[in-house]
């Protein structure tokens, strides 16, 4: 059975909250410890007490690129979102509009998002937007299979339960089709939350003026090891604080999937 | 005497057979039933005889091969949404509250204003499911469950209800509780009712009339009346004359063995 929404807040789930952060710490510690033990140079491997320091000495200057970053990441993804979702409901609810643009939909992940994103520039510029567009494309894809999957796979009985009360196509739609989706539109989401920080980055390397990607890539040939990890580490927090926001809005809104022996408030 | 009510639905000489590899399956052969206004029906036969088809055809989810389904003296190609159906399973779905699920027929024909929803919450109180109102079905028992499916088709005040072995899934304890539940229920609103089931006692108890199937193709091997007295009890189970009708109906289900 799924956990309900409410044990999560409860006592005995902090374990579940405390044993990540202990093997964050003792990998830390670890790490720390191997560098100093076996004569390891900075710019070969930073140790986390170095990456730490250059994070607080710098935080100016790495807020300032972070928040670009961020911005990049969370328009792109919400665009996803929004496209995404629409997408998945007019192919899911019209089979010619499936035939005429599912095959697009799959072409823009066959193609490298490697290849385009420097075409992008071309066209585009070194700006925000074509960034934007990259995080969209990366994250849109894993959306509209997703959501489609879930609006399809529906339980048959429930339609022709729904059909006995002379439910129109658009009904069985809003009332069985899209609720019963949900969950896994959730899952897409998910996943995008992932990819998109993946996304931003690689819009930046490949040509930008601001960003945690181009911080990267102008760190590397100074061998300021340090502050590549730095960047890493924000990276890494941004894509695990989205995927959190996910998780907590899918508990907010799938709360009546999980709540179960609940009393009757009327 | 019942012949001079007007028949509620009238099935003649119903065919069905599915094709499957260029071989042709009967599943239904022949099958002359009527069930008058306000009378409780059932039907009975063994397992995959072909009820569930049966009683598809009839709420128009599918269509016969051959043969005609009249309502009230009609012969209606699009019965989708005049006749009530209520399968084995109780669909209820998860993401809405027993009340909205209990509204969901409501909705769909466009009542769905605030006295159709206190409407909808005074029958709860009949049906024993009130204090669940704003609670989601996956608290609620399998007996509970089957109830809000109840009211839910209840709710839409069709020509007729077809309950498709509506208790098959719920242990024999909660079964005989929902049995006597279902009696009290139907003796309040007389609805037209066509009961498909495999159980015996089942029938006898809840109907003014049981047609028997054959295997399959399933066709019609028995017509009983079951005259006894309502309001029916539970106790009714002992009586010589269900004992004597239970006989019947048994024999006629073996016949079809041979």
């Amino acid at each position: 059975m799924m956990t309900k929404a409410g044990d999560w807040l409860k006592g005995s789930h902090i374990i579940y909250l405390a044993l990540p952060a202990v093997i964050i710490c003792f990998l830390l510690i670890i790490w720390e410890l191997a560098l100093q033990v076996f004569h390891v140079p900075k710019w070969l491997l930073p140790a986390p007490s170095e990456i730490s320091r250059e994070l607080f000495i710098e935080r100016q200057m790495i807020a300032a690129h972070a928040l670009v970053t961020l911005y990049e990441i969370i328009a792109g993804f919400a665009i996803a979102i929004i496209v995404g979702v629409v997408l998945a409901l007019a192919i899911a609810y019209s089979r010619l509009i499936e035939r005429s643009i599912y095959p697009f939909v799959i072409a823009s992940q066959a193609i490298p998002i490697i290849a385009i994103a420097p075409l992008l520039l071309i066209w585009i510029g070194y700006g925000i937007l074509p960034k934007i567009i990259v995080v969209g494309l990366v994250a849109f894809f894993p959306i509209v299979v997703n959501m489609v999957d879930g609006l399809k796979n529906i339980d048959d009985d429930m339609v022709s339960m729904i059909r006995t009360f002379g439910a129109s196509k658009r009904q069985i739609f809003w009332k069985i089709q899209i609720p019963s989706s949900i969950p896994n539109l959730f899952s897409g989401i998910k996943i995008a939350a992932a990819v998109s920080v993946i996304g931003a980055v690689i819009g930046e390397w490949v040509g930008s003026s601001q960003g945690l990607g181009y911080l990267m890539t102008r760190s590397i040939p100074q061998f300021e090891t340090e502050r590549v990890f730095a960047s890493i580490f924000i990276l890494a927090l941004m894509g695990i604080m989205l995927f959190f926001l996910v998780f907590l809005a899918e508990r907010i809104l799938l709360n009546n999937y999980y709540k179960a022996n609940q009393s009757s408030n009327n | 005497m019942i012949t001079h009510h007007p028949a509620k639905l009238r099935l003649t000489g119903i065919s069905k057979s599915f094709h499957v590899d260029n071989q042709i399956f009967p599943v239904l052969e022949n099958i002359a039933l009527k069930v008058v206004e306000g009378q409780f029906v059932s039907v009975i036969g063994p397992s995959g005889c072909g009820k569930t088809t049966l009683l598809k055809c009839i709420a128009g989810l599918d269509e016969p091969t051959s043969g005609t389904i009249e309502l009230d003296g009609n012969v209606i190609e699009n019965r989708l949404g005049l006749i009530g159906f209520m399968p084995q399973k109780d669909l209820l779905l998860p993401w809405r509250t027993v009340l909205d699920n209990a509204m969901l027929g409501l909705e769909v024909v466009g009542r769905n204003g605030n006295q159709y929803r206190q409407y909808a919450i005074d029958m709860m109180e009949i049906f024993g499911i009130k204090e669940f109102q704003s609670r989601y079905p996956n608290s609620l028992s399998g007996g509970m469950r089957q109830r809000v499916a109840f009211l839910r088709t209840l709710l839409v005040d069709q020509k007729l209800f077809l309950l498709d072995e509506p208790f098959g899934a719920l242990d024999a304890f909660t079964r005989g509780q929902m049995q006597e539940w279902l009696l009290t229920i139907w003796s309040t609103f007389k609805k037209t009712v066509m009961l498909i089931t495999h159980d015996v006692e089942e029938a006898i108890l809840l109907s003014d009339k049981v047609y028997v199937l054959s295997h399959s193709p399933a066709r019609v091997i028995l017509e009983l009346d079951v005259n006894l007295d309502r309001p029916r009890e539970y106790d009714i189970l002992t009586n010589p004359k269900f004992i004597e009708f239970k006989k019947t109906l048994i024999d006629a289900l073996r016949a079809k063995d041979l």
